[in-house]
């Protein structure tokens, strides 16, 4: 054992003036929007709000500087859980302020909704709030989608955090392959490859006659397959097919491993097409759409394949990808259908893309150790490595797969108890604590499509703030929070 | 194919043989009751199985055996399957107008313990109701139980085939002689059944009521509605001797044996034991005080048999269809379906997913926790002061991965029946627990709103859960067949 050291609190502290900065430059674009439109008092808002925060935040920068103080894993894990606390209660500022969303408790469910790029609202009516405010929204999402951390080592390489251990504690996935020597070069390369997707759908969306607003909130919600729009009916807004295929297309794509993209450009074409994770996700994909297009034509009342191919494919990827667009309203869909879109919010995107859910990765390897477990009952003796893309799995990165899916299913379980003090059915209890623990947004029943999770009292909607921010961060990060080993640092 | 043809042959007789003459109560009722339908039906099927069955017997006499681990998995599932095709025979052959499919889901539903059912039992013969409920019965111990005091008088060994049978991770040892063993686990059945029907007979219970539903819930089966029996008969006493039966046959059999061996040190440590007690204690508690605040129930004293009745009907896994539940509150329903989940002890007559799983995921989570603030300690799991070795945790992870890998599987068949998501939901777990009783459509453990290819799929789910899913899936497995690929 090593001997116990406290926790190193400066650091801490050092980390939250680095999140006000970068929520605080993170605001002006909204500012701007507001100035574009004409909205002054929005503007306003955020010019009252951007002030304090880059204030604040160089003030603490300065004053706490632990110099030679090397970040460890155990801060990371605190670091990443109070950025993602305390970024959606800061951000929650210029709604609250602007009256747009008047219980503190909406807003924070709402603002964590957006880091988490979950895409559950409690708002209704979306096209009657002001626009500037609609921005920042959305644009929660983008923050949120690759990481605000990964955003800080990416902007800021020099504030001194651990980089590679700390950012493990955010990224969605079980394993971060290092790509380059230095974390921030990674954070970088894969904050411009999400750039390069952002500029490439916000083009071909204009192109399809969206305008530069409209195309921006929704590449903000695909691309951090969040899931807010700023239409009632979200995408269903648009009856071009283009605009929905596009979207499709790109809620697909950011649901794949981003650094398998890298693959591409190193030309490893073979290792790209042959991983395993991507094609059991496409697989399922394909699989999927094709199913629930069968049954849209027999049980659902579809009389044209197109129809009920294109709302098939296009809430297909909405789900698995866990984004939580919406072209019609799924919830009157056969049982068939909408059991099949309960199981794609459950096995979510793959890993370090910007997608939630349990993620393909572990529902592979997963697969692979029950088959295992089979084959073990029945020869006891033998020997058998478990293999994902021809290499061996070792018996931690298992352990800790499997750990993973029970407290899973325990926090889906647990949530659904917690949200059910309403009293509303279990069916829609049950889904809206999956849909938010998965950062899908939609869920069935009450908090359907169409529906919108207004009608949970305070408490609920706390719990399903915590699932959401829990879900992103991948549960063990913040529940950590709660166990006596953590704080206590005799027992270290 | 590996198994021991001649084996399968003389299990399958003396099976046979003995569920024939369990037939006879039922066939004597049916004479009673001027029933000639169920008479002839039940008397066909009893003089075939019982002839066969002696047959067979005679002709391997000679015969002894040791089975192989393989084979005793193909073995239990052919037991079962052999007391579900006669079982089924009394309902089709009473030419009272059941389809087979019917015939076939009341066989599976009885045998496997679970409360379900298509055919309203207002509309059935008594003779074949007090069929149902011995099926439960002899289901609840497991046939293979009776099969290996057969077997074991008759020189097989039979302590491999009750690892593949009894649910659980564990048997424990509690005997040097195995069959010493189950003759007083069935001895230990068999009193507890005769407490609890004199106990209902002295609560004013008809005696044909009190004997079926003796039967029904020390086999975690449920109730059988007869005549409204539940509404008129059930005061809370009733209630109570019923719930606390149903908890008694959930609890691992090995505690009982314990106990008359005097070994109470044994009993108070058990972890499964406090844990599981535990759970019915908080939930019981809980479900009370909601009832009484939301006022679902007038006063506390209903508010708490009720909650205790709810709770041990699901968490035994026996399903009482009482259809009151569905007026609970949602976060009762929540509760009980997550008890439904947990189910029983391992040793017990109950499904799910055993409590004593249930305590190793939890620790497998708790380890996960652990490990990531200390990534390089190493901690064993621990259940009670017990380190468990690291081959039985992977079992009862394999294990708790494909409960829910099914249960996904059986939700997406069933909801090709395009009901409501809560019942679409909610019916793979009532099946595949055997409880019966879920929420929504199924909320009285009624499957008639499934079609009879749906019906089908049900038993197939019932089975599964029964045998503890490996019996079965094992079957489809390519290594099984060829044996030759295994070395």
């Amino acid at each position: 054992m090593k001997t116990a050291t406290p926790l190193h609190y400066h650091s801490v502290i050092r980390m939250l003036g680095v999140l006000l900065l970068v929520i605080g430059f993170a605001m002006i674009p909204a500012a701007l929007v507001g100035l574009f439109y004409g909205e002054m008092r929005e503007a306003g808002i955020f010019t009252a709000t951007i002030i304090p925060c880059l204030l604040a935040g160089l003030l603490v920068v300065k004053l706490f500087n632990p110099a030679g103080l090397r970040t460890r894993q155990r801060e990371g894990y605190l670091i990443v859980t109070l950025f993602w606390v305390v970024a959606p209660l800061i951000s929650a500022i210029p709604f609250l302020i602007a009256g747009m969303i008047t219980n503190p408790i909406d807003a924070f469910f709402e603002l964590c909704s957006g880091y988490s790029t979950t895409g559950a609202t409690i708002l209704s009516n979306l096209e009657h709030y002001p626009k500037s405010l609609m921005f920042w929204r959305s644009l929660t999402h983008w923050l949120g989608g690759m990481g605000i951390v990964v955003l800080a080592t990416a902007l800021l390489p020099s504030i001194g955090i651990g980089g590679q251990t700390i950012a493990n504690a955010e990224t969605p996935g079980p394993t971060m392959s290092k790509l380059t020597a230095r974390f921030s070069d990674t954070s970088r390369r894969l904050y411009i490859l999400y750039a390069i997707f952002t500029v490439a759908e916000a083009v071909l969306l204009m192109a399809g006659g969206l305008s530069l607003y409209d195309a921006l909130i929704h590449t903000f919600g695909t691309v951090g397959t969040g899931g807010f729009s700023n239409y009632s009916d979200s995408v269903g807004h648009f009856t071009s097919p283009y605009v929905r295929w596009v979207i499709t297309a790109f809620m697909i794509l950011c649901g794949i491993n981003f650094n398998l993209y890298f693959l591409l450009f190193q030309k490893r074409f073979k290792e790209f097409f042959s991983d395993e994770e991507k094609r059991l996700y496409l697989g399922m994909i394909g699989g999927f759409i094709l199913l629930i297009t069968l049954d849209l034509l027999g049980q659902g009342g579809y009389t044209s394949f197109v129809n009920a191919f294109s709302d098939a494919s296009f809430h297909v990827a909405s789900i698995v990808t866990t984004t939580g667009f919406a072209t019609t309203d799924y919830d009157v869909w056969p049982a068939f259908c909408k059991t099949l879109i309960v199981i794609l919010t459950i096995t979510g995107a793959c890993a370090s893309s910007t997608g939630g859910g349990v993620k393909m990765i572990r529902i592979l390897t997963a697969i692979k150790y029950v088959r295992r477990g089979f084959f073990l009952k029945l020869h006891p003796n033998r020997v058998i490595n478990l293999t994902v893309n021809g290499k061996a799995v070792g018996a931690s990165t298992v352990t800790n797969i499997v750990n993973f899916i029970f407290f899973f299913v325990a926090v889906l379980f647990a949530g659904t108890l917690l949200v059910s003090v309403d009293g509303f059915d279990i069916v829609t209890n049950f889904s809206a604590a999956l849909t938010c623990l998965s950062n899908v947004g939609p869920g069935l029943n009450l908090v359907g499509p169409s529906m919108n999770f207004a009608a949970y009292s305070n408490f609920p909607t706390l719990v399903l703030a915590i699932l959401m921010i829990a879900g992103r961060l991948e549960l063990f990060t913040v529940f950590m929070m709660l166990s006596r080993n953590y704080w206590n640092s005799d027992r270290a | 194919m590996g198994a021991d043809k001649k084996l399968i042959f003389r299990t399958i007789s003396a099976i046979l043989l003995y569920e024939g003459i369990s037939m006879l109560p039922s066939y004597l009722l049916a004479l009673y009751d001027h029933d000639l339908g169920p008479a002839l039906g039940i008397g066909i099927t009893m003089l075939l199985i019982f002839v066969c069955g002696l047959t067979g017997v005679r002709l391997t006499r000679r015969y002894k055996a040791k089975i192989k681990v393989r084979d005793s998995y193909f073995l239990v599932l052919i037991c079962w399957l052999t007391v579900i095709g006669t079982g089924m025979l009394p309902y089709l052959l009473s030419r009272i107008g059941i389809h087979p499919v019917d015939a076939l889901f009341e066989s599976v539903a009885a045998w496997t313990t679970s409360s379900a059912w298509v055919l309203n039992v207002n509309n059935l013969p008594r003779a074949l109701i007090l069929w149902r409920a011995t099926a439960s019965w002899l289901g609840g111990m497991g046939v293979i139980l009776i099969a290996i005091l057969i077997l074991s008088t008759l020189g097989v060994n039979g302590q491999k085939l009750v690892n593949a049978e009894l649910p659980g991770p564990s048997v424990m040892k509690t005997s040097a002689r195995m069959k010493d063993t189950i003759q007083e686990l069935y001895f230990i059945y068999f009193m507890l059944s005769a407490i609890e029907l004199v106990l209902l007979l002295a609560g004013r219970i008809p005696r044909f009521e009190a004997l079926v539903n003796t039967m029904t819930t020390m086999s975690t089966a449920g109730l059988i509605d007869y005549h409204r029996a539940i509404g008129t008969h059930f005061t809370p006493y009733v209630k109570v001797v019923l719930a606390v039966f149903s908890l008694l046959s959930s609890i691992n059999f090995a505690i009982y044996i314990n106990l008359r061996r005097r070994r109470f040190r044994l009993v108070k440590e058990d972890v499964e034991l406090r844990l599981y007690l535990a759970i019915i204690a908080a939930a019981t508690v809980f479900i009370a005080v909601v009832l009484r605040i939301t006022g679902v129930r007038g006063d506390i004293f209903q508010s708490a048999v009720d909650g205790f009745a709810g709770v041990v009907s699901f968490a035994s896994t026996s399903g009482f269809p009482l259809a009151r539940v569905n007026g609970w509150p949602t976060i009762c329903k929540v509760l009980l379906l997550i008890l439904m989940l947990i189910g029983g002890s391992a040793g017990s007559t109950a499904g799910g997913i055993k409590v004593i799983r249930f305590a190793v995921f939890f620790q497998i989570i708790r380890r996960g926790v652990y490990k990531r603030i200390h990534p390089n300690a190493v901690k064993p799991i621990r259940i009670g002061k017990r380190q468990m070795a690291s081959e039985s945790v992977s079992s009862i992870a394999t294990f708790i991965l494909l409960f829910l890998a099914v249960y996904l599987l059986s939700a997406v068949v069933l909801s090709l029946q395009n009901l409501d998501m809560e019942t679409t939901l909610s019916a793979p777990v009532a099946l595949f627990t055997n409880t019966g009783v879920g929420f929504g459509l199924v909320r009285d453990a009624s499957y008639e709103c499934f079609s009879h290819l749906g019906r089908v799929y049900c038993c197939l789910l019932m089975m599964a859960g029964r045998l503890e899913l490996y019996a079965i899936l094992i079957l489809f497995s390519r290594s099984f067949w060829n044996p030759e690929r295994a070395k």
